[in-house]
């Protein structure tokens, strides 16, 4: 089809306006307050300061730490859900009766704001009265200080993630395996192979792509998380949940350094973007299907 | 007759003189609305109850706006900073008064005060002269009176059989720890396996030697404990003034002293298990509160809110059973100028006059006299005593007048040693750091704490990255200011 | 075969029960006693209830919450179609190699941390005054609903046949009225579909709300998260909260079923 630019002005437009308004000029925005010395308690014009607050970033151990945090929680909760994302593929995938049903219930999680998700979970991990430590507990395993444990913090809110999005990939997971041609399948079956062999070697790799995009897309939503964490520890125990996000709050609107929470959170903005990158590649093959 | 024609005419004037002033009063404010912020939870309590008498009386709204100790410190300054302009007036703890007074952001109250006495002279002098005043102005009006003390178990302590099997143990006479060694080993004979026996019976559940709030984030942490004995092992001019945060003269950080790295080892060994309950490093305040008045733990250094728990049936069990006393002091002090360790004849002892919350009204304010009189009817009066006794609003005595008042008396007879050790505390009070930026200052220090009794890091090493952060802060809102400011704070001349 | 479809319906049923016990667990501890919200063992099915949480929590939390959600949520969302599906349309009508980078553009604005843009908005809304302001956070959200909305409305496109819309072209109709009479109302599912989804993430949004508002326009979200005091929490008016705010999108997401998944995953999947 054909169109004139002022049709797509007029169809684009208003997009590209809205976008640049409110995302990309706070990003340069962003920018330049990160090479200024802005606290917002000095209301005098900031003074340009170059990089001090990149040096002072490199110095900043709580920044790492919050890094090597965010990268845990990333890290955990994706292999976890791909994992038992494509197990909930598969089993979705069986054809039995009622399965519409249960495709319905499976994406609920998914709906909900992370902070009444971070809420229920905090009723099931509470210490004495959560019914996950009576489990527990009714098992013969011991009972889990999940949130004030500090090695048990972060797992904590890594399963809630887990808990949230493996439905996720499960389901992109589903789609792929329901656009697989069914000979090669077949093809497979009568030459005899068997159900892991199957899985292993003609499943997999034909929805390993879909897989992999659903990864790098749960990825560069987990590289964000703060409200799950703001909900359920608040970075507690110590510092052992702080993610990125977090830390770069606590300074911008707790410690009111925002030149410094820009710097910092152009940090991440980097990280994002490589990651962007990354999923431009993947997102082509899935553009087909 | 006439005498009777005349004297019901009087009457009938009286009486509608009587009913027009109580309408005019009612009138006074009609269609004014006041918002107040304040934490969530029982410290809102008041302005549910008796500021809706207020409101009540004189045509008014009162709006409280609750806000979560998460988020309540950015949720005020975004909106004073900006000018938001959302609450008239805003209850908050000591610690930020730098931010709020010192940022220009409470209207006068001098005026107001001269004309209508907030019962100014019956407020106990260590809060008001710290808490109410920026510069040469008055700012705000006390609402609480907060000094840590230390609470325990009355009848454990002075039971004749722990008595002997303690003094056999330890080789002294069981009794209110002076120090932070007694404090410990207080602790450790205390600290209890369910089975064994306690005061003669026969426990069903682990009893708790001791517990400290060590828990990090939200403000009523771990610091307070920090500061009540790290003040204590520190020998600098002005302790009791607040001086125990910086040199006032060079605004060299004074945490990470060999005082600071001494109180970390006292907290390390305090948090043990041998001595303390399972929570550890995630005992905060509500934890405290309810685990001591559930009779589960021994003793603990905490706000004077331990005094009315303990006597509310809705959570007590120990009703009658507390003791209370100033906090254990140090038996050596770190000398900062003299950069030794001394002995002390009798315990070197430092409470933190913590939180204290204050009301001021917005500079910005749209009725600031509709809101004086509300804050003023909410600090003087019943109300003060009504503070004084309840469990339930989270404020603590501040009049003078309240320490001999017979109903006061009266609700603590049955814990006879409250008030002489809310008293006694108070001559030993250390005020919170009140220049701007506290609460980053606080948050730095909350987090070596939390790193060092994890033993993620050594105390020194733990302390001395907090100090680096705190000359960063101190740099980032300017040197030459915050000292001005803090020997404002410790009534030294500006220099 | 049996035994396998056996297994699959245990499997199955063991996801279900592991995906909804939370939610019933909030929902049942909003009609909880009191003193039952903490008992140990906890109780797995309340005999007794009580309203009383949905009474205090109405009373107390929902207004101006409430109306705030539904208005910024229901403006935003309306504002994000408007702009987003003709947006949506160019991209999908008048492909080119530069159009092929705008798009991956727009996807790539949704990928940026919040916190990056919510330092610069908050200063932003404070120079023109709209800091908590409904309208402050309309603006925001329509930003952040854009790209998605732009994204799953150019698939529906995508699948309408160009054949149609070159005929009208012929017949004299001009491009904008081929995209105002056909083209929309052909893709009206795929857009409905989309807007259900952008008023479900805005009502679920939370770091902008905790930002850029205080207390007149303030959302659900942020309303929950200040239940916590000293005291510690009501877990009984966290429940009633939680149930209050899940009822809406299971209700919203129920009618647009066939579409969930291909918007959820922004077109990815096109289930």
């Amino acid at each position: 089809m054909r169109a004139g630019w002022k049709e797509k002005a007029i169809l684009l437009g208003p997009t590209v306006a809205w976008l640049v308004a409110f995302s990309v000029f706070p990003l340069l925005y962003t920018l330049d307050l990160a090479f200024r010395q802005w606290s917002i308690f000095t209301r005098e014009n900031p003074p340009w300061v170059g990089f001090e607050n990149f040096r002072n970033l490199l110095f900043d151990g709580r920044f790492w730490s919050s890094l090597k945090t965010t990268l845990l929680y990333v890290g955990s909760s994706v292999t976890a859900e791909v994992i038992l994302g494509v197990g909930l593929a598969l089993l979705l995938w069986q054809p039995v009766r009622g399965s519409r049903i249960f495709r319905a219930i499976v994406v609920v999680p998914m709906l909900l704001s992370p902070v009444v998700a971070g809420y229920l979970f905090r009723m099931l991990f509470h210490e004495t009265a959560g019914p996950l430590n009576h489990l527990l507990a009714m098992a013969g395993l011991g009972r889990v200080n999940w949130l004030s444990d500090p090695s048990w913090a972060l797992a904590a809110a890594i399963l809630v993630d887990v808990w949230q999005w493996t439905p996720f990939v499960g389901i992109l997971a589903l789609a792929a395996l329901e656009s697989l041609p069914a000979e090669p399948l077949e093809a497979a079956r009568v030459d005899g192979a068997g159900n892991w062999h199957l899985f292993r070697h003609v499943i997999l790799p034909a929805i390993a792509h879909v897989v992999w995009v659903a990864a790098i897309l749960r990825m560069v939503d987990g590289l964000r998380v703060f409200d799950v964490i703001f909900v359920l520890t608040h970075g507690g125990p110590g510092v052992s949940t702080e993610v990125a996000s977090l830390y770069t709050y606590l300074v911008g609107f707790k410690s009111f350094n925002l030149s410094y929470a820009a710097a910092m959170s152009y940090g991440l903005v980097l990280i994002a973007l490589g990651l962007v990158r990354f999923l431009a590649r993947g997102a082509g093959v899935t553009q087909h299907k | 007759m006439r005498f009777k024609v005349k004297a019901t005419l009087a009457c009938l004037s009286l009486l509608l003189a009587l009913f027009g002033a109580t309408v005019q009063a009612a009138q006074q404010y009609k269609g004014v609305t006041l918002r107040v912020a304040a934490l969530s939870g029982s410290l809102s309590h008041a302005w549910h109850t008796h500021a809706q008498e207020w409101a009540k009386a004189h045509g008014a709204r009162v709006e409280v706006i609750e806000l979560p100790l998460t988020s309540m410190y950015e949720r005020v300054m975004t909106d004073l900073i900006t000018g938001g302009n959302q609450y008239d007036i805003i209850q908050y703890p000591s610690f930020w008064k730098g931010d709020i007074m010192g940022g220009g952001f409470a209207y006068p109250l001098d005026e107001f005060i001269k004309q209508d006495d907030p019962g100014w002279n019956d407020y106990l002098p260590v809060y008001r002269d710290r808490l109410s005043k920026w510069g040469d102005r008055i700012y705000g009006l006390q609402i609480d009176g907060d000094v840590w003390m230390f609470g325990y178990r009355n009848d454990l302590l002075s039971h004749p059989d722990e008595k002997k099997a303690f003094k056999a143990k330890y080789g002294y006479e069981l009794g209110v720890p002076q120090t932070w060694q007694q404090f410990l080993d207080v602790a450790e004979f205390f600290n209890r396996k369910k089975g064994e026996k306690l005061a003669g019976k026969t426990l069903a559940n682990d009893f708790y030697g001791s517990e400290l709030i060590l828990k990090r984030g939200g403000g009523m942490g771990s610091v307070w404990t920090f500061l009540t004995i790290f003040g204590s092992y520190l020998k600098t001019p002005h302790v009791y003034d607040g001086g125990i945060y910086f040199d006032p003269n060079t605004m060299e950080p004074l945490i990470n002293t060999p005082a600071g790295v001494q109180a970390l080892e006292v907290m390390k060994k305090a948090a043990d298990r041998r001595r303390s309950g399972p929570g550890g490093l995630d005992v905060d305040w509500s934890t405290f509160g309810v685990d001591f008045s559930a009779g589960k733990t021994m003793m603990g250094i905490a706000w004077p809110d331990l005094g009315p728990f303990s006597l509310d049936p809705k959570r007590s069990n120990i009703i009658g059973d507390a003791g209370f006393a100033v906090v254990p002091g140090a038996e050596k002090v770190w000398n900062v100028a003299a950069k030794q360790w001394e002995t002390v004849e009798k315990p070197h002892r430092a409470a933190p006059l913590a939180w204290g919350w204050t009301l001021v009204i917005n500079a910005k304010a749209r009725q600031p006299r509709a809101a004086y009189d509300l804050i003023k009817y909410m600090v003087t009066g019943e109300r003060a005593k009504a503070y004084a006794i309840s469990p339930d609003d989270g404020l603590d005595p501040f009049r003078k007048s309240l320490f001999s008042d017979q109903d006061v008396l009266k609700a603590y007879k049955t814990i006879p040693t409250f008030i002489p050790a809310l008293q006694e505390s108070l001559t030993v009070g250390v005020p919170d750091l009140m220049i701007p930026r506290a609460v980053a200052y606080y948050d730095a220090l909350e987090i070596a704490i939390d790193e060092a009794l994890r033993g993620k890091k050594s105390p020194q090493q733990a302390l001395s990255e907090a100090a680096q952060r705190w000359k960063r802060i101190t740099d980032e809102a300017g040197r030459e200011k915050q000292r001005a400011n803090y020997r404002f704070a410790l009534g030294l001349p500006a220099k | 075969m049996r035994l396998k479809q056996l297994l699959t319906y245990i499997g199955l049923i063991a996801c279900c029960a592991i995906i909804l016990f939370p939610i019933y667990w909030a929902v049942s501890t909003s009609f909880k006693l009191p003193k039952d919200v903490f008992a140990s063992p906890p109780i797995y099915w309340p005999s007794s209830g009580t309203l009383a949480n949905y009474r205090e929590v109405i009373a107390r939390y929902l207004t101006p919450a409430i109306p705030n959600s539904a208005v910024v949520s229901l403006s935003s969302t309306a504002l994000a179609l408007l702009v987003g599906s003709a947006g949506g349309y160019a991209l999908s009508r008048f492909p080119s190699k530069r159009r092929g980078s705008l798009a991956m553009w727009i996807l790539s604005t949704r990928m940026m941390p919040p916190i990056a843009t919510a330092i610069p908005l908050f200063l932003m809304l404070n120079a023109v005054n709209l800091l908590d302001t409904r309208l402050g956070l309309i603006l925001a959200y329509v930003a952040f609903n854009l790209p998605f909305v732009v994204w799953v409305t150019k698939g529906f496109f995508d699948e309408i046949p160009v054949e149609v819309e070159e005929s009208a072209l012929l017949d004299g109709c001009t491009p904008l009225g081929v995209f105002w009479r056909l083209a929309i109302p052909m893709a009206l599912p795929g857009i409905v579909a989309a807007g259900i989804l952008g008023l479900i993430f805005s009502w679920n949004e939370f770091l902008f709300a905790l930002v850029l508002t205080r207390s007149s326009a303030t959302t659900l979200p942020v309303v929950m998260s200040s239940l916590e005091s000293t005291d510690g929490i009501y877990w009984g008016h966290i429940g009633a909260l939680s149930t209050i705010a899940i009822v809406p999108v299971l209700i919203l997401a129920a009618f647009i079923q066939r579409y969930l998944v291909r918007g959820m995953t922004m077109g990815a999947v096109k289930g």
